[in-house]
């Protein structure tokens, strides 16, 4: 009989499928003779492109842990006038694409920047050379600014929620806060640190915008540079294949350090009461919040504005429309698929705990961790087969740009609909059952409204990455096709930060929106 | 017979869980069902609402073959109802809506969970949330969920262990008022030896996977 439940498992199988042959034909072509650039890449560019990679990946996690750490204990642990709001503003960080942090960055130091121009205006002398900063430390700085909002907010869930009874008895014990934060928050907040660092390691494997205009060669840079300049397609395989195994390598260590601590850490606790600094101690601790607040994204959104109110009169708004339009169909339309997708994938493996399930979750999560270039060249691969079978036009629809995205992004919804499920179980959908509602409408009337947090935080959180994703739309858009984010790029890349203003801030407000109502709802569920 | 179970046997993982167990009871009747932990009293209950599939077993109830080892009628389809141990309310949906769930009906809806209400005495408490309810308002909502709709057979798997003696006991006796007034069958699974004669018209000991 067709059953939903079925349906479930036919579609599983069917995904991994998919995601299989879309994976294995790079992995193949690692054992195949290569071409003369291939040779080239190895000895010239190789090395560069590896320590660069290392070096940001690993720098960018490190300090992004380190600031989500210290900021989410300092609004858990103390009571202070305007925690609540701080607890909110550090989300928005997030909502800043971090190409736009680099083009504004790069701009900020520059000769005809806002820092030399106004030493210049107050006659003060300088050296130009002082404000010449490595590109790898400024790519590390804009990632960090911007990331570290992934371990800011599983760091401070975990801290709320279950460290109340150990800071209490430490405190008894006479330890400091420092001392708390550094032997008791730290190694009681290493699974949220490990979960959000991969986040924030995954994301900056991925980037391709800051790498590419800060001019570092990566591996993102070097895939597109291959495939786009050189049209080296086979190089660019090559390259993507060794990403992927990079990628991995960084996963399973991850995974592996997760289960290692897992034992250690407690799952349930007694939720945490903050405490109430000192008049002075409130004073010391808003002035650091307000300043590395101000620092990471008070002056890049100002300067936005006033870019933005300057460009209004060259701009054509009329160009921006259809581009703001592109981009909400895409990014609202594929959220909304891999919702579904995502539902459908996550019930699977609620259901049926067999092998499947459990390949289809780690093929599912494996979209997300690889780069947003990679997914590109394996896509057209993929299709370009496909076309040897059925008539598809890959330049003029966005089905290619939509099958990619949803490929990517399939499994970060995918986590948070697998906890929902987790946390909910089978058995309100059995109690469902039993009272004479089939599966499919206790699925519909009482799974979806208990996962409502989870379908929430799901869809914002691929909303905002869709909406200003660039590799993967600026690879497979069909011609004539923008978003807000290629047309940022566009005049970034053609020095003219002024009008790219405008359509950052329509992003950044989008953006704004979403995580608002998402913080929003979540304080009202916890409450 | 009303209902009637034949040599129905469960495995799992190669593990016989139970093994031919039979029984029958009539109309409006109470069985008990005690043993031990893991001597498979929930799984049974799970086979019987169809949560589980048995592989060997006839269950028929009034008249009708809910599963053999040929077919089986679907969880939904079955007028049997369980409660749950831990209560399991729909958290999202208030005390009357819960009721409300399990009534399909629409032909006198209103008044019957205006009736059930009253006679659960939470009349004025309807629109009140499983998370603002006690433990014994959540179980008074969890057993009247289960009869508001008539179950040919009700299902319960130890309802009362989370609540005190004194309580415990009220409840029971209360309920038992109600299902006679409902002319529910019951099975009952407990591991109360005292409670399972009290309350019963019957009691099933499972012991070594068999009755």
């Amino acid at each position: 009989m067709f059953t939903w439940k079925r349906l479930t498992q036919i579609s599983s199988i069917l995904w991994i499928l998919l995601i299989f042959i879309l994976f294995s034909e790079t992995f193949t072509l690692l054992f195949t003779p290569s071409n003369e650039n291939w040779q080239h890449s190895v000895t010239y560019v190789f090395k560069d492109v590896s320590t660069n990679t290392l070096i940001i990946v690993g720098f960018s996690t490190l300090i992004a842990g380190l600031l989500g750490l210290l900021l989410a204990s300092s609004v858990s642990l103390f009571e202070f006038k305007g925690r609540k709001l701080f607890s909110f503003l550090f989300y928005l960080p997030l909502a800043f694409p971090p190409y736009v942090l680099a083009y504004f960055w790069m701009y900020f130091f520059s000769y005809t920047g806002t820092i030399q121009t106004f030493l210049r205006q107050l006659n003060i002398p300088y050296s130009s050379t002082w404000f010449v900063i490595d590109p790898i430390i400024l790519a590390i700085f804009v990632y960090t600014s911007s990331l570290f909002p992934y371990v800011y907010i599983s760091t401070k869930a975990l801290i709320n929620r279950t460290m109340g009874n150990y800071i209490e008895n430490a405190r008894v014990l006479g330890y400091s806060y420092p001392r708390i934060i550094s032997r008791l928050v730290l190694p009681l907040s290493l699974p949220a640190l490990l979960g959000g660092g991969l986040l924030v390691a995954l994301e900056v494997l991925s980037d391709y915008g800051v790498v590419s205009y800060l001019g570092i060669p990566s591996f993102s840079t070097s895939i597109v540079r291959s495939w786009i300049r050189f049209q080296d397609f086979d190089t660019a395989l090559r390259l993507a294949s060794l990403l992927m195994i990079f990628t991995l390598i960084l996963i399973f260590t991850f995974n592996y350090l997760s289960r290692k601590i897992k034992n250690l850490v407690p799952s349930k606790g007694k939720p945490l009461i903050p405490n109430r600094l000192s008049k002075q101690n409130s004073i010391i601790l808003i002035t650091v919040l307000t300043s590395f607040l101000f620092i990471t994204f008070g002056i890049p959104f100002l300067q936005l504005i006033n870019w933005s109110l300057k460009s209004l009169p060259s701009i054509r708004i009329q160009s921006i429309f259809p581009n703001l339009l592109n981009s909400l169909y895409l990014s609202i339309g594929v959220t909304l698929i891999i919702l579904v997708l995502s539902i459908i994938l996550a019930n699977h493996k609620r259901i049926q705990n067999g092998i499947i399930s459990s390949m289809s979750n780690k093929l599912v999560l494996l979209g997300y961790s690889i780069p947003g270039s990679v997914i590109g060249i394996l896509c057209l691969v993929f299709f370009l087969n496909l076309r040897n079978f059925i008539p598809i036009s890959l330049n003029k629809s966005a089905l290619l740009l939509v099958f990619a995205l949803i490929v990517r992004y399939v499994g970060l919804s995918y986590q948070s609909m697998d906890q929902g499920f987790n946390k909910i179980g089978m058995k309100f959908n059995e109690a469902s059952q039993v009272l004479g509602k089939s599966y499919f409408n206790s699925m519909l009337k009482i799974d979806i409204p208990l996962l409502k947090p989870a379908l929430l935080s799901a869809f914002t959180m691929v909303f905002l990455d869709i909406i200003k994703e660039l590799p993967l739309s600026l690879l497979l858009r069909p011609f004539n096709f923008n978003t807000l984010a290629t047309q940022v790029h566009q005049y970034a890349n053609d020095e003219m930060l002024v009008e790219s203003a405008f359509p950052t801030l329509i992003i950044l407000t989008l953006s704004f929106i979403m995580i608002t109502i998402l913080v929003k709802f979540i304080q009202k569920e916890n409450n | 017979m009303y209902l009637d179970i034949k040599q129905l046997s469960f495995k799992y993982d190669q593990v016989n869980i139970i093994e031919s167990f039979s029984m029958s009871a009539q109309k409006g009747s109470i069985t008990t069902i005690i043993g031990e932990s893991g001597s498979g009293k929930s799984t049974l209950l799970r086979i019987l609402a169809g949560l589980q599939t048995s592989q060997n077993g006839l269950f028929i109830l009034d008249n009708q073959t809910i599963f053999d080892d040929k077919s089986s009628i679907e969880t939904h389809k079955r007028k049997i109802g369980l409660v749950f141990q831990d209560y399991t309310l729909f958290p999202h949906l208030n005390i009357e809506q819960n009721i409300a769930f399990g009534i399909h009906s629409k032909h006198k809806k209103k008044e019957r969970i205006k009736s059930i209400l009253k006679m659960v005495e939470l009349e004025n408490d309807a629109h009140k949330y499983p998370y603002e309810c006690s433990g014994g308002m959540q179980q008074r909502v969890a057993l009247a969920r289960a009869i508001a709709n008539q179950p040919k057979l009700l299902l319960l798997d130890e309802p009362f262990s989370n609540l005190d003696q004194e309580l415990k006991n009220r409840l029971r006796d209360q309920f038992i008022a109600w299902a006679k007034h409902e002319e529910i069958t019951l099975i009952w699974v407990t591991h109360d030896i005292e409670e399972a004669h009290t309350i019963s018209n019957q009691v099933i000991e499972l012991k070594n996977k068999m009755v």
